[in-house]
């Protein structure tokens, strides 16, 4: 299933952020929207997942406007993870997880044997079966992400959409989160679209990149094939060099003010 | 796998923390034992055995009087005010995503006493200082005093959808208009129904007997069940509003349905008790303790804690100052109040969200 969007025109009130954006997310890829602050990138995610409504065009699952149809159906075709999201810290991580399971059951089906082998599962593929029982309170910051992620898995859908999962996360976590995220991609086929603040992560785990300038998309497209020292400059409003990572052999840049300083 | 309890059938199937279900059943016992407790202390003591025996037996007599008669439907309606107010409070926290949210907060408690004070204005004869209508309405007007606030509450609150912050901030902003008119109607009028009407707002159960059981009764059984079937619903409304969304909850229509629930559920208890404060607060805060913010937890633990804490108050009020019959309101508030600071210090360690 295809997420796209047809003359989007997104914003708050008489404030429009993002105006007569057409874009078509590619089926099993990972595609990371990157801009500058307040560019609109995380809008534009959330109006994807149908959080916000747009003040004119389309977004189409499928064929279907999302905003057609029934809530549920989509939370079984589609998962979003919000920025940083809060939830009471004295709860298990297996409570969490486990209403990643909402969209599939009701009062008289509250856990058949397909929601414990995917719940199973999703904490295993998160590392987090050990500490199931554990309070999210007793958690790190990469574990916490973890439990989230872990929790759009039991989701059980084809895209999974994350706005800025490595928020506030130490470098390793960050590594941690994102490989995961590959992982996903890669052995299970899922499409993962996210907002991501590092441009240099973006250029490595990112199959096509979406670069949000002035309410419009500025370029998209394989990282190796777009990113320039103009883009970054454009988009960015910083100066760059852009070297080939030595280790991943995606764009690298180096950014910088002024070089004498 | 094996702290929990998985029952399946056919297409059937549920699922409960075992340390949760354990904690439920010796809490269960106790609000029982209170129960039987409170038929047993008063004027007259009448031991537990004896307490028994009456019920079970059905033999007739003196003490079979004073316990079938005086004691058990206020006992009675001493334990539906306190599971309503403690499934109220449970309801409320979950909606609004905030551990200090009780029904006294929102206004639904102050709103109660307007409507109380309105009977009592309209139907106090100044002549005789005598009531010109059964005082059995007045749970009428209180509940319909609650009712309202929390729909003014919500409609003011209202812009393209209801946030919590906006929610409680409109709602505090309601509870102090209603007690302004509180006092207007206390001072403007006829001084006989002063004491009737702060024992009102400080709540009392004092008086009570079969009429308001029955009417209670069905009220709360049929509410506690809704309740149950939102379990769910409060899960994910607990989570931020964007996951709730991802998820595939209506989270504007389930908060409004959740919020008439928990309103219905507090103005039932407001109708019959009073201004009884804290209980709403205070039962979830001890049920998470005990357990997690899990409302499978947290709602039917709410229901039997707020029974025991407004059962024990009650035995308090009229039999500590004997022959002082007091209002209940005062030792919920009195014992309730300390407890919560007690709470707040004991877990300021786990205060993120103020739980």
């Amino acid at each position: 299933m295809n997420i796209s969007t047809s003359n989007l025109t997104l914003g708050y009130g008489d404030f429009i952020v993002l105006k007569d954006i057409n874009v078509t997310i590619p089926k099993n890829k990972i595609t990371i929207l990157v801009g500058s602050n307040g560019c609109g990138k995380s809008t534009l995610l959330k109006t994807m997942a149908r959080l916000l409504k747009p003040i004119s065009g389309k977004v189409a699952l499928g064929d279907m406007d999302i905003f057609e149809r029934p809530s549920k159906e989509i939370a079984k075709e589609l998962a979003i993870l919000t920025q940083s999201p809060d939830a009471p810290s004295d709860l298990t991580v297996f409570n969490l997880v486990k209403q990643g399971r909402y969209p599939y059951q009701s009062w008289f089906s509250q856990w058949s044997k397909e929601d414990e082998d995917i719940v199973e599962y999703a904490l295993e593929k998160t590392g987090l079966s050990d500490i199931r029982n554990k309070k999210l309170s007793e958690l790190s910051g990469g574990q916490k992400q973890r439990v989230w992620i872990a929790m759009t898995l039991a989701q059980q859908t084809e895209i999974i959409l994350l706005d800025e999962p490595t928020n506030h996360l130490d470098i390793k976590y960050k590594i941690e989160v994102l490989d995961l995220l590959k992982h996903l991609n890669q052995h299970e086929g899922r499409t993962i679209v996210m907002v991501l603040h590092d441009i240099n992560l973006a250029c490595r785990y990112a199959d096509h990149i979406i670069a949000i300038k002035d309410g419009k998309v500025y370029d998209e497209g394989n990282p190796i094939e777009i990113i320039t020292e103009k883009l970054i400059n454009d988009v960015f409003d910083i100066n760059a060099k852009i070297i080939e990572c030595p280790l991943f052999k995606t764009p690298m840049c180096i950014t910088y003010q002024n070089l004498s300083i | 796998m094996n702290s929990l309890i998985v029952a399946r059938k056919g297409r059937l199937s549920f699922i409960y923390e075992k340390r949760s279900a354990l904690i439920l059943i010796i809490t269960a016992l106790v609000c029982i034992f209170s129960v039987f407790l409170s038929l047993s202390m008063g004027q007259k003591y009448i031991s537990i055995f004896r307490v028994i025996q009456i019920l079970f037996d059905g033999s007739t007599g003196g003490d079979s009087l004073i316990i079938n008669t005086i004691r058990l439907p206020r006992t009675l309606v001493a334990l539906f005010v306190g599971t309503s107010l403690g499934l109220s409070g449970a309801i409320l926290q979950g909606v609004v995503k905030n551990p200090l949210a009780a029904p006294n907060i929102i206004g639904i408690t102050d709103s109660g006493s307007v409507g109380a004070l309105v009977f009592l204005t309209l139907f106090t004869d100044p002549k005789n200082n005598g009531l010109t209508t059964s005082i059995f309405y007045m749970p009428v007007f209180a509940f319909a005093g609650a009712f309202i606030a929390v729909l003014i509450v919500y409609l003011l609150a209202y812009k393209k959808g209801v946030t919590p912050y906006r929610l409680i901030m409109i709602g505090i902003a309601v509870a102090g208009a209603a007690k302004a008119i509180t006092s207007i109607l206390i001072i403007n009028g006829p001084v006989v129904f002063i004491k009737e009407a702060q024992l009102w707002i400080t709540g009392t159960v004092y008086g009570t007997n079969w009429t308001h059981v029955k009417l209670m009764f069905p009220w709360f059984l049929v509410l506690f069940i809704v309740t149950l079937i939102y379990t769910r619903e409060l899960n994910i409304q607990n989570l931020d509003d964007g996951i709730a969304v991802g998820l595939g909850s209506s989270v504007e229509k389930k908060r409004f349905q959740l919020m008439i629930l928990s309103a219905a559920l507090a103005s039932g208890a407001v109708a019959v008790g009073g201004g009884i404060g804290f209980v709403g607060l205070i039962a979830p805060h001890i049920c998470r303790k005990l357990t997690n913010s899990s409302f499978g937890n947290v709602l039917p633990l709410s229901a039997v804690v707020g029974g025991i804490i407004v059962v024990l108050s009650d035995i308090a009020a009229r039999t500590l100052l004997f022959p002082l019959d007091l209002p209940v309101g005062i030792f919920t508030a009195g014992i309730g109040a300390p407890f919560f600071v007690y709470l707040l210090f004991k877990s300021q360690r786990a205060l993120r969200r103020g739980f």
